[in-house]
């Protein structure tokens, strides 16, 4: 497999910077996954916004 | 930890076709994922080699990324996978500002910003990466419409971010604009510039009103920024060249637009989508029309300017080329002429002095005439010489300090008998306060002085010609001044004396022996040593007056 790589005319400092940056994008990109297909750590309600009161806290 | 929850509506079928999805949005996104893969395709396919280009497809890609995003999470009914989505959504959005400024800072500055700059974004962006994953970013979801709940973190911070960007942006563009000069370079950015702001806050503005209104329908408008920018592009490569497009290309973008915006036609379910594909195609088309008529007239006239460019380069060049064997032909043959000349007036001389026996008196005024034309034809060829040579520029000056104002005298002294035979007086004034020495070629400057007396001695039929030397020990200037009492200039003749071949319009009434090559040959060995020749008079019959200047050395 080949990886197209499109150079940017970065310095090699800059370079460093942007597979760091990379780096942590991919790692909280991984978490965020983990976070709700994995752990489904999040609230969830059912607001119909003509209703007062009808929230349903779901959470477990 | 909770189980998997689901909106109230079916799931999509092929990931993007679902009940839940607006008939605006396939419209909106459509139209911007269609101008980003033809534009972006065609600008891939041409120039991919150019900096900006390169920021500008990663642009047009993640925006395209985020727009699939977009449609996924509006068709999906899975809490999961919309909160996933989301949180994406929010990271890449003000990705897409920082490219966008990387685009237009390479394609105004062709390279990108300092390693501080790019520290400066990554320290930016570091919060949004470090806290996506988090309930500062999204804690939750309304399961009535599927809508996430946003923290600080996508609800501020992202469109504080991208407020900074779009800030930027206007900064690079008004500096650039400043330090230009070109108009066209000026327009060029102005139009790149405003393309890529329509876009960025049309997009910022559709995303804060769906944040702080909760209507995320209303948010699809902002879509509409892309298209506004791949029209300001489309125009810029037309109308600026700016990646070798041709009017062939403009048009098959144009048609493919319009087919596109046209099919919509078809696709369409409700009536409200209807009437906007309409009435867009409708604008499309009159302004596509407009747009293609008017760059074709601006393409061919360019077109034709470039024929006669290269044509007008062509002729320039033949006619270098012809001139330069005229300058040849002029100097061999007076080269050719020159020998036997010199052979004549060497028997001449001879015969005149008795050499070859006594000369008769029926002889004496024959001789005379022979002699004086050939001096005459001498100093013609000379001149021809000087000239071929100046054109050629092969006219070489050996410098040496000389004193002038005795050179001038020695010359006066010599052309003395002739101006007396012609009945004038030749006069020598000095009133120099310098000692005369000056750094030129002595035989070029002897040549000034001979060239301007004896046009002097031409054309005075009667009266007198002074040389007067003085100086001007401020400005380091050695003056010779050639007075005299002949037939004088207009003001017409002066501007066009120094010309080749030109003379007085009324010289042919005084004497017809001259080539008109004298002045502009003493002229332009004048300026060679940083001197100068010019004429003055006070209107026919009053008079010329040359000035020869030169610096002197102290």
């Amino acid at each position: 497999m080949s990886v197209v790589v499109i150079p940017l005319h970065m310095d090699t400092k800059s370079k460093i910077l942007i597979v760091l940056l990379g780096i942590l994008i991919v790692l909280s990109v991984s978490a965020t996954y983990y976070r709700f297909f994995v752990l489904r750590d999040y609230d969830t309600y059912f607001d119909n916004y003509d209703e007062v009161d009808t929230n349903i806290n779901t959470d477990l | 930890m909770s189980d998997n929850f689901l909106c109230p509506w079916e799931a999509p079928t092929l990931l993007f076709f679902s009940e839940n999805i607006p008939s605006l949005l396939f419209y909106s996104h459509f139209t911007a994922v269609i101008s980003v893969i033809i534009v972006g395709g065609f600008l891939f396919i041409r120039n991919k080699e150019n900096l900006a280009i390169r920021y500008l497809l990663i642009v047009f890609l993640v925006f395209l990324f985020w727009t699939i995003v977009d449609v996924v999470i509006w068709a999906t009914n899975r809490s999961d996978l919309v909160l996933f989505l989301w949180s994406l959504q929010v990271l890449l959005e003000p990705i897409i500002y920082v490219l966008a400024f990387y685009t237009l800072y390479s394609f105004v500055y062709n390279k990108i910003p300092s390693f501080i700059t790019n520290l400066l974004v990554s320290i930016l962006l570091l919060p949004l990466i470090i806290f996506t994953s988090t309930n500062l970013n999204l804690s939750g979801i309304n399961l009535y419409d599927c809508n996430a709940t946003e923290g600080p973190l996508a609800s501020i911070y992202t469109y504080f971010l991208e407020i900074v960007f779009i800030l930027a942006i206007i900064t690079v563009v008004i500096r650039r604009i400043i330090s230009l000069k070109n108009y066209k370079d000026r327009a060029k950015v102005i139009y790149f510039g405003l393309g890529l702001l329509a876009f960025l806050v049309a997009f910022s503005s559709g995303n804060i009103i769906g944040s702080v209104t909760g209507d995320w329908v209303l948010a699809q408008y902002g879509l509409f920024g892309m298209p506004i920018f791949v029209g300001f592009l489309t125009y810029l490569i037309v109308e600026y060249k700016i990646y070798n497009l041709n009017i062939l290309g403009a048009q098959a973008l144009i048609t493919t637009l319009w087919v596109l915006i046209g099919s919509l036609l078809f696709v369409a379910q409700s009536t409200q989508t209807k009437i906007v594909a309409g009435s867009t195609l409708l604008t499309a088309v009159i302004l596509g029309v407009i747009l293609v008529r008017s760059i074709k007239d601006t393409v061919k006239q360019r077109e034709e300017i470039e024929k006669l460019a290269v044509k007008l380069e062509r002729t320039n060049v033949r006619l270098q080329q012809l001139d330069k064997l005229k300058s040849e032909f002029v100097s061999i043959a007076s080269h050719q002429l020159r020998s036997p000349l010199t052979s004549i007036r060497g028997y001449i001389s001879m015969m005149q002095e008795g050499s070859f026996g006594a000369v008769t008196a029926k002889m004496v005024t024959p001789l005379q005439r022979i002699s004086e034309s050939a001096s005459m034809m001498a100093t013609s060829i000379e001149d021809f010489l000087s000239v071929s040579r100046i054109e050629a520029g092969n006219m070489k000056y050996e410098y040496s300090d000389f004193n002038l104002r005795d050179q001038a005298e020695h010359i006066v002294d010599d052309l003395r008998p002739v101006a007396i035979k012609q009945g004038l007086l030749l006069l020598f004034r000095s009133d120099i306060t310098c000692q005369g020495i000056v750094k030129a070629d002595v035989g070029k400057t002897q040549q000034i002085l001979h060239n301007l007396i004896n046009n002097s001695l031409k054309y005075t039929p009667k009266g007198s010609i002074t040389v007067y030397v003085h100086d001007d020990k401020k400005r380091k200037l050695l003056f010779i001044e050639i007075i005299d009492t002949g037939i004088g200039m207009s003001q017409v003749t002066i501007e066009s004396l120094f010309e080749k071949f030109s003379r007085a319009s009324n010289a042919n009434s005084v004497n017809i022996k001259g080539t008109g090559l004298g002045l502009f040959v003493a002229r332009e060995m004048a300026r060679a040593m940083k001197g100068e020749v010019t004429a003055h008079s006070e209107g026919e019959g009053k008079g010329s007056h040359f000035i020869f200047t030169i610096p002197f050395q102290q």
